[in-house]
């Protein structure tokens, strides 16, 4: 960086940090607004998560616990819950079983309070039509009564890639595996470039365009600061595997609410569990496999 | 120039014999001692009555759902004895189970002796919490499925303990099939 961009990244840097202050220090504003402001002073200056301490984690949830309190006299329970040793989550799609329902759909917007004015999803159905494995001539919009004869139903969405190429494009490291191979963002410290929507070849991941809203009874208070808390305008978000259910041992949204049991979630490194039998009776395949890109997301049939 | 090519190849070469672990891979070699770090789904799974099937899973129970059991409240005797005559009762179900022909009332149910269970082709009772096995009968294929993870749906949480829905937790035994149904979303982009 040369020295007159230096110069006025750290002007422009002053001047809002000065707006904040004003208004912290301010002996007019109200207590709540100076607290406010504080708050929104030592959020803007909070760092990468990845480099926190456990009490530097601590006290980013209480703020944002906190914040959210002030804003909208609402409670919210942010979770640091850490990955465990032992644990890699996969994911297998029963093409056969998925009718095309979006119950899927409408269970991880619920969970994952996505901006419901632009109705931003995770998880796209596309619907096919028999004999055919093309995405560009598939239907992901459609909305009539299903399943639509001729055709079957397959489900995308963030395949969390043992190798992901949206982690490697990132140019602040905002965007990264967790060990228990969660592909995560901190949407603090996105600067919204959306390097990592481009290097996805699978169209995993959402912008927010403007500030998400999401009424406050539809809010759903139960979070994790990797998943689903609130985001800002300007951010990048995706599928986490509902990490602040699947660290508790719960089952994504998703899987849960599919009526058909056409998802399957589980501990890939558990030789007992439901995912391996599937890995090792069915014939699965991945989407884009050549790109080595090493999904952690099988599909199969009956 | 020629140095150039050199380290070129070199690094083509590294490149090369550095091979990537598949995920299969991390997962096959993954030691069964240390796999899911003691997370478990009993927390998940409070308020849900199951029974164990003794195959290393359980199914969620079903007798407490069925809304007239037991069934020999009103069958104390065999059903041509019974005096209201045939289908003055569940006069609402619907069989659409197989080909026409193929399946009736007593295919599955017990109308005559021991009421209360359901039984196998050969006689056999077999208890509501059961079904899987009477299904099984047929549907081998789905069983194996079943039993292994590919078909049917998991309660509580992807760890351990392993619970599952039986076949009648998701099927209607009497019109198995799946109607359709509009989404419950979709169509966002029609704007």
């Amino acid at each position: 960086m040369d020295r007159r961009t230096a110069i006025r990244t750290a002007g422009t840097a002053l001047a809002l940090g000065a707006g904040l202050l004003e208004t912290a220090c301010s002996p007019f504003a109200s207590a709540a607004e100076r607290e406010k402001a504080k708050l929104d002073w030592e959020e803007y200056f909070q760092g990468n998560f990845r480099l926190m301490s456990d009490d530097e984690k601590r006290a980013t949830v209480e703020r944002l616990e906190r914040s959210h309190q002030i804003r909208t006299g609402e409670n919210i329970n942010v979770s640091v819950t850490e990955p465990r040793k032992g644990v890699l989550y996969g994911y297998a799609f029963n093409v056969s079983k998925c009718r095309g329902y979006m119950d899927c759909v409408r269970a991880c917007q619920a969970e994952n309070n996505q901006d419901r004015r632009s109705g931003m999803a995770y998880i796209r159905i596309h619907e096919h039509e028999n004999g055919q494995l093309n995405f560009e001539h598939a239907n992901d919009d459609f909305f009539h009564e299903v399943p639509a004869a001729g055709h079957f139903y397959m489900g995308t969405q963030c395949f969390h890639c043992q190798n992901p190429p949206c982690v490697d494009v990132c140019p602040v490291k905002a965007t990264w595996m967790e060990p228990d191979g969660i592909v995560v963002v901190d949407y603090n410290w996105c600067i919204g470039c959306r390097y990592c929507m481009a290097a996805c070849p699978y169209d995993a991941r959402r912008f927010n365009w403007a500030d998400p809203v999401v009424p406050v009874d539809e809010l759903n208070a139960n979070q994790h600061y990797l998943g689903n808390r609130l985001r800002k305008k300007g951010v990048v978000e995706k599928c986490t595997f509902c990490i602040q259910r699947s660290r508790e041992g719960r089952q994504p949204a998703c899987v849960e609410a599919c009526p058909t049991g056409a998802r399957i979630f589980g501990n890939l490194l558990d030789p007992d569990s439901e995912i391996r039998w599937v890995l090792a009776n069915k014939k699965v395949f991945r989407l884009k496999e050549d790109l080595g890109t090493e999904p952690k997301f099988w599909y199969f049939m009956d | 120039m020629r140095h150039l090519l050199a380290i070129g190849a070199f690094l083509l070469s590294a490149c090369a014999r550095h091979e990537s672990h598949g995920v299969l891979d991390i997962a096959r070699n993954a030691s069964a001692a240390n796999s899911n770090a003691g997370v478990t789904s009993e927390a998940n799974l409070v308020g849900l009555q199951w029974v164990d099937t003794g195959k290393g899973f359980g199914v969620a129970a079903r007798t407490d759902h069925i809304e007239r059991y037991p069934c020999s409240r009103c069958h104390d005797r065999p059903a041509a004895q019974l005096k209201r005559g045939p289908k003055s009762a569940h006069w609402e179900v619907k069989l659409k189970h197989a080909p026409e022909g193929v399946m009736s009332c007593d295919s599955c149910h017990s109308l005559n002796k021991e009421t209360d269970s359901l039984h196998s082709l050969r006689g056999v009772p077999i208890g509501f919490n059961e079904s899987y096995r009477l299904c099984s009968q047929c549907h081998s294929r789905q069983a194996t499925d079943w039993a292994g993870g590919a078909h049917g749906k998991r309660l509580g949480g992807w760890a351990p303990p392993r619970v599952i829905q039986a076949c009648t937790g998701c099927h209607n035994p009497h019109q198995p099939g799946f109607s359709p149904r509009w989404p419950a979303a979709g169509g966002y982009r029609r704007e």
